[in-house]
Order: C-alpha cells, then sequence, then structure tokens
C-alpha cells in the first residue's frame, strides 16, 4: 500500500491471528488499510475473511495487534460501531419488520444513522418504505440493508461477501450504489469476495487470505508493475515454462504465462506484455489444497 | 444505557399486534356468551337490592378480568423473555443487531425490562378497561342498565386503581424473586436451544432429588419453592391480611378500605426483601445475567 | 475480460482504456469544449470504476492538454481540445494505419480512381 500516510489508518494489524479451538482461521498477517480505498479481501471459502472481518467489528477475539480507528475492537466495540459500518456474510434483516420500522430504529440505536439519506437512497431502490423484508426478494433485502448502512456516517464500510447469491442486475445496482454513495476519498470499503472477475475493476486495493495466510497485500496500481502476464503462442511454452512462472493459462488464441518480477529480456520477447488480471493472480496464489496434493 | 429505550421501542413494534390480540381476542370471547348466555353468580343471595347485586357483580368482574388478563399476558411474556436469547436465530437477523453500536447488556436487558415489567404492567391497565366492559354487560343483563350507571365509580374506581397499583409496584420485586431462575431459563435456552427448558426442568427436578434423597439437603426444591412463593406474595397477599366480602363486610366498606390496605400490603412486601434470601437472588441473577453477556460476547452462538 | 456490459481488454492498463474511451468521446463532442467533465464520481458510477482509477484516466488527459483544472470549479475541457484531438488522430492514421493500408490496397491492385472519395448522397 502507498507509503505516504500522514494520518493514522483507519485498519492497522499486526501479527494479527485468530483461533477457533485448535483451527487457526488467520495466521499471523499483519496489513493496514488507509482511507480513501477501496479494498478487495479475496479468498476460497474457509480461507479466513469471515473470521477477519468480525474481529475487525469485535465479534471475534485475535491475538496479536488490532486496531480499528484508533480502538481495539474487543474492548470498544460499541464505540468502533457507531463509526464503522458491516454487513455480514449471512446478512438479513428481520423479517417481521418494515423497512420504514428498521429506519425508526435505527435512528434512535445509531448517532450518525440519518433517517432522511437512507429514506432518499431506498428510492433509488424497488424496495418501498411500508414492505416487510419477509415479503422482499433476497436482491432487495441487501440493496435495503446497504441502503441502510450506506445512510450511517461511518468511515469504514465492512461488507462481506454482500452479493453473495443475488442476480446480475441486483449486483449491478449494489455496486452503482456503493460508488455512488459512499466512495468519496475519505472513506473505505473492505469488501470480501470470491467473484473476483467481477469486483476487479472496483478495487484500489487487494488482500488475498490462502489458508489463513496472506499472500498478497497489495494496490492494483502497484499490482500492474509488479506482475509481468506474458501472452504467447504454445510453441515457446517450454522456454516460458524454465523462467518458472507462477501460473500458466490458456487465453483467448494461445496460452500465458504470469510472472512475479520482470522475466529475462529473451524471455519477455518470446511473447506479448499483457496486464495482469487479478483472476489469474488469484488462482495462481490459492491454489486450493487438493490441487497441491496432486503435485506430490 | 442510552440505546434502552430504542431496543425497548423494537419490542413494541415487533409485538404490538400480538398483544393487542391477547387483550381483545379473550375480551370478546368473554363478552360474547355473556351478552347472551345465562349468568349464573353464587353467593348473591346475601345481595339485598339490585343496587347490592349490581355493585358485588361489578366489583368481581372488574377485578377477574384484571386477573384474568394480567395472568394470561405476564405468563406468555415470561415465555417470551425466557426466550429471547434465541429468538433473531431463525432469520439469522442476529447478526444484524450485532452489527449495531449496543452494548450486550442493554441488548438483553431491553426485552426484559419489556416482557418482565411493562407488559404485565400494561395489562393491568388493559384488564381495567376491558373489565369496565364485561362489568357493563353482566351487571346490565342481571340488575339493568341504569344499575351499572349508578354503580359508586368514585370508591369503586379508586379501589380497583388501587389494588391495581398494589400489583404493578409488586411488579418489580415479584420480577426479583423469579430472575434467578428466569435467567437460567435464558441462559439453558441460549446452550441447548428449545431443549433448553426442559433440560433445566430435568436438571433442576434431578438436582433437588438428588439433594434430598441422598444428601438430605432439600435446599434446592425449598429454595424454589420459596422465590415462587414471595413472588407470588409481592404481589398480593404479603401482609397475611386477605380482604373478605361477606354479609358482616359491606362490599363498598372493604372497597373503601382498599387503598389503605394496598398501601400496608406492599409496605410487608417491601419488608420481605429485607433478607438474605433476597440478596442471595439478586446476587444469583447477576451472575447468570453476566453468562449471558458472555455468551452474547462470544457470538451468541451465530456462528461454527 | 467482461463485466457487465462492458469489456476491457488485456493490453492496456484500465486507466489508459478509459482516457482513450473519453477521448474518443470528447471527438465527438462530448462534453463539448469549454464544458465540465462528469465528476470523478459519475464517471466511476457510470463505468464501475474505482475513483482513483478514474482519476488516473483524468489525469492522463490533463496531461496531454486536453482537460484543465479550474480551482475548484473541477475539470473543463480545454478550447481547441477536439482540434488537437483530430490532429493527434490525424497523425496516428497517416503514420502508421495509411501505410498498413496503402500496402493492402497495392496487393489488391486496386488504383486510385476506384476510391469513392465522395460519399453517396
Amino acid at each position: 500500500m502507498s507509503a505516504d500516510r500522514q494520518e493514522a489508518a483507519l485498519v492497522e494489524a499486526q501479527n494479527l491471528s485468530i483461533s477457533y479451538g485448535r483451527k487457526r482461521a488467520v495466521d499471523d498477517i499483519s496489513f493496514s488499510i488507509p482511507k480513501g480505498r477501496v479494498v478487495g479481501l479475496l479468498g476460497h471459502n474457509g480461507a479466513g475473511k469471515t473470521t477477519l472481518m468480525r474481529a475487525l467489528v469485535g465479534l471475534a477475539q485475535p491475538q496479536g495487534e488490532l486496531r480499528v480507528l484508533g480502538l481495539n475492537p474487543l474492548q470498544a466495540r460499541v464505540a468502533l460501531l457507531q463509526s464503522a459500518c458491516y454487513i455480514p456474510d449471512v446478512a438479513t434483516l428481520p423479517r417481521w419488520a418494515r423497512v420504514e420500522e428498521l429506519v425508526t430504529l435505527m435512528s434512535g440505536i445509531h448517532p450518525r444513522f440519518s433517517a432522511d439519506r437512507a429514506r432518499t437512497l431506498l428510492k433509488r431502490t424497488s424496495v418501498g418504505l411500508r414492505d416487510k423484508v419477509k415479503s422482499l426478494s433476497k436482491g432487495m433485502v441487501v440493496q435495503a440493508h446497504l441502503a441502510l448502512i450506506a445512510s450511517i456516517d461511518a468511515r469504514l464500510m465492512i461488507l462481506d461477501e454482500p452479493t453473495l447469491g443475488l442476480d446480475v442486475l441486483s449486483r449491478k445496482a449494489f455496486y452503482e450504489m456503493l460508488i455512488d454513495e459512499w466512495c468519496d476519498g475519505e472513506r473505505s470499503v473492505l469488501i470480501s469476495t470470491h467473484q473476483v472477475e467481477e469486483i476487479e475493476t472496483l478495487l484500489s486495493d487487494v488482500l488475498m487470505l490462502n489458508e489463513g495466510k496472506l499472500v498478497l497485500n497489495i494496490s492494483l496500481e502497484d499490482m500492474d508493475r509488479r506482475f509481468v502476464a506474458l501472452s504467447h503462442d504454445a510453441s515457446v511454452a517450454d522456454e516460458m515454462a524454465a523462467a518458472h512462472p507462477l501460473l500458466k493459462y490458456r487465453v483467448q488464441g494461445g496460452s500465458a504465462s504470469l510472472f512475479d518480477g520482470e522475466p529475462p529480456a529473451h524471455v519477455q520477447a518470446l511473447g506479448r506484455r499483457v496486464r495482469p488480471s487479478l483472476v489469474d493472480l488469484f488462482v495462481a496464489l490459492t491454489r486450493k489444497p487438493e490441487l497441491d496434493r496432486q503435485h506430490f | 444505557m442510552k440505546n434502552l429505550l430504542p431496543l425497548m421501542r423494537r419490542e413494541w413494534l415487533q409485538h404490538r399486534f400480538a398483544w393487542a390480540l391477547l387483550v381483545l381476542v379473550p375480551l370478546a370471547l368473554a363478552v360474547l356468551p355473556l351478552s347472551f348466555g345465562s349468568i349464573e353468580v353464587d353467593g348473591l343471595e346475601q345481595a339485598r337490592t339490585p343496587a347490592d347485586v349490581a355493585l358485588m357483580v361489578g366489583t368481581m368482574t372488574l377485578v377477574i378480568t384484571t386477573a384474568v388478563l394480567f395472568l394470561l399476558l405476564w405468563v406468555s411474556s415470561m415465555f417470551v423473555a425466557v426466550g429471547t436469547p434465541r429468538r433473531d436465530h431463525g432469520d439469522r437477523s442476529i447478526e444484524f443487531w450485532m452489527s449495531l453500536p449496543t452494548s450486550h447488556a442493554e441488548s438483553l436487558a431491553a426485552p426484559l425490562l419489556v416482557h418482565l415489567l411493562l407488559v404485565p404492567a400494561a395489562a393491568l391497565l388493559a384488564g381495567l378497561a376491558a373489565g369496565t366492559v364485561v362489568s357493563l354487560v353482566t351487571v346490565g343483563r342481571l340488575a339493568g342498565f341504569s344499575e351499572w350507571l349508578t354503580l359508586p365509580w368514585g370508591t369503586l374506581g379508586l379501589s380497583m386503581l388501587a389494588f391495581v397499583a398494589r400489583v404493578i409496584a409488586g411488579l418489580p420485586l415479584a420480577t426479583l424473586w423469579l430472575l434467578p431462575l428466569l435467567l437460567a431459563a435464558m441462559l439453558a435456552n441460549a446452550f441447548f436451544k428449545r431443549w433448553g427448558l426442559p433440560v433445566l426442568a430435568v436438571g433442576l427436578s434431578l438436582g433437588g432429588l438428588v439433594l434430598n434423597k441422598v444428601f438430605g439437603q432439600p435446599f434446592l426444591a425449598e429454595s424454589l419453592a420459596s422465590l415462587a412463593r414471595h413472588a407470588g406474595l409481592s404481589l398480593m397477599g404479603a401482609s397475611g391480611q386477605g380482604m373478605t366480602f361477606g354479609p358482616e363486610n359491606p362490599t363498598t366498606e372493604v372497597l373503601a378500605d382498599l387503598p389503605a390496605w394496598a398501601l400496608r400490603d406492599l409496605g410487608a412486601a417491601l419488608q420481605a426483601t429485607l433478607s438474605v434470601q433476597f440478596l442471595g437472588t439478586l446476587l444469583v441473577s447477576a451472575l447468570l445475567f453476566y453468562g449471558l453477556v458472555l455468551w452474547r460476547q462470544r457470538g451468541a452462538g451465530a456462528h461454527g | 475480460m467482461s463485466t457487465w456490459d462492458r469489456t476491457w481488454d488485456d493490453r492496456q492498463p484500465i486507466y489508459q482504456q478509459l482516457a482513450d474511451l473519453l477521448a474518443a468521446q470528447l471527438l465527438d463532442g462530448d462534453p463539448s469544449e469549454g464544458a465540465a467533465m462528469p465528476s470523478v464520481r459519475a464517471l466511476a458510477s457510470q463505468y464501475l470504476l474505482n475513483p482513483l482509477t478514474v482519476n488516473r484516466a483524468l489525469q492522463a488527459l490533463s496531461d496531454t492538454g486536453l482537460l484543465e483544472n479550474r480551482r475548484g470549479l473541477g475539470l473543463f475541457v480545454t478550447a481547441g481540445a477536439r482540434e488537437r484531438l483530430r490532429a493527434a488522430e490525424r497523425d496516428r492514421f497517416l503514420q502508421t494505419e495509411w501505410p498498413r493500408l496503402r500496402e493492402r490496397l497495392r496487393r489488391l491492385g486496386i488504383g486510385i480512381e476506384q476510391l469513392n472519395w465522395e460519399q453517396p448522397a
């Protein structure tokens, strides 16, 4: 991440580990999230994404150092939740409530919640104020939830797989609302997903988890510079392989190889340089354990 | 504790429809047969005039309706209160509630305040209102509508209010006496879900039996019985002096005495709390409540 | 890679592709010279891109003088931007595309008389 930070980062983690019983869900990771960023937390199921996010909002017990908005999430959970908002992965709004009742409830409970803003945002969606949550489709529930959360004047938004199970139109509407109503350069979003492809263009930074370990912690800008993808003919595949790429894969019209750092000039001459995609990096760096075992 | 009121408001929003039904349906069920069926009342032989009939029947219907609605809502609310740890797990909204800036203590205390104190108190007042309707129908049919109108509403009203006020004042005390049991049930519900209450019942019975037969310590069973007794007395009758209606006690005089009696009774109930036993109850409750807070802090069993 | 209804290719960084896209629109007069560019937020929301990416694209256009920053008001299309873009496009065509096209015409044996310069009415 960019090194010039005059003010403290919104999230600072140092040697953070979180265990459930004997299992280490998050294993000794360190990272920081500055303001004005959209950070993607990528990883397969069980990689530790949800555990990490719950620790950020004081719902899990971590070892190591963790400060969110300068606070310790476990000890200052209530104060933290006033300036950070969270949509959990199996998020559901209470089914018995009407949307306007939720607006009323949150107005009373949340000091930074704006009922007017909530009503304005809800108008953008197909959700009516008088609708009961149980009558809404899953996509509409998520949109309503996001509208409510985005009406909190918070500095950090933590979204755990918010678009899981939604259709394309709902996902698109979700991201549009996110960019339009939230990203103002002062606030940051941490969004976890395994739909890497569609979220790549929205991110400014990426944190990649594999089995609890942080395998990549980089801004997208730096990613373009650090990783080199070369698209090439099948005929030069062997020379490519000899240079130890991270990943070999197929693209339209041929093959490609992904390298961490610049491969030797003669190798580069064999192919055409293309933009390294986050999806390919994801595959390269987070191979599922079953796949690794096949190599032995 | 500033989120207490909004959280309590949630109870209103979620349950107001059910509460309305619990008051209106029994009222309708009472009024309909009373309007058209035959009414028999014991003890009316002592009544000498229609006015006496009206007063006796009027008082009885008021008291009975209030008592019935109170008990109905109080008992059902206790079940709701005991079920609060797990209630948002069905629709998975527990994660939503935990993402709000409310402390675990507030989130646990708000429903208790509403269901254990506010709802029964409101039920008493609703009972009085409903009782007025029932008395209208009953007195109207047995003694005539004009008799109902000419009831001594001043005395009657005042004494009924005193009666209700006595119970309302006794509610916090009764709740505190019962709290260890209720909180234990909540903890059982938290850990064992729908098997919580059966587990608790079995546990307490077995525990009491074992302590009694094996160790000769009837401590557990006696304690529980004592708690229940104290709770009941906190609501009514702590002074040991009842109110009797009979030929020697004209109803009007009994009614007029009611406020004074209520005050004495309340005093006796308060006195009963100045005991080691009550202090012990408070300590156990505090421990159990802390246990619930810890349970919620560890994730309320929402995540594996 | 295609998401939603837009395809970003893998040849260039995305901010560069956006800059080219916006430049093409400028060439068509959208927005016209002297007019304000849409805000970063509006563009980010329209193309579903991170605002930082949009910023980089706009910065690239500013660096080539097509956009100017008016303090407190935002980015505006500089006067003469269209003409400059056309000139740049013209140069690019004449230097790279035209020689290729000319070679192709020669190979096919198409002479200048066969080229229909006047567009049909």
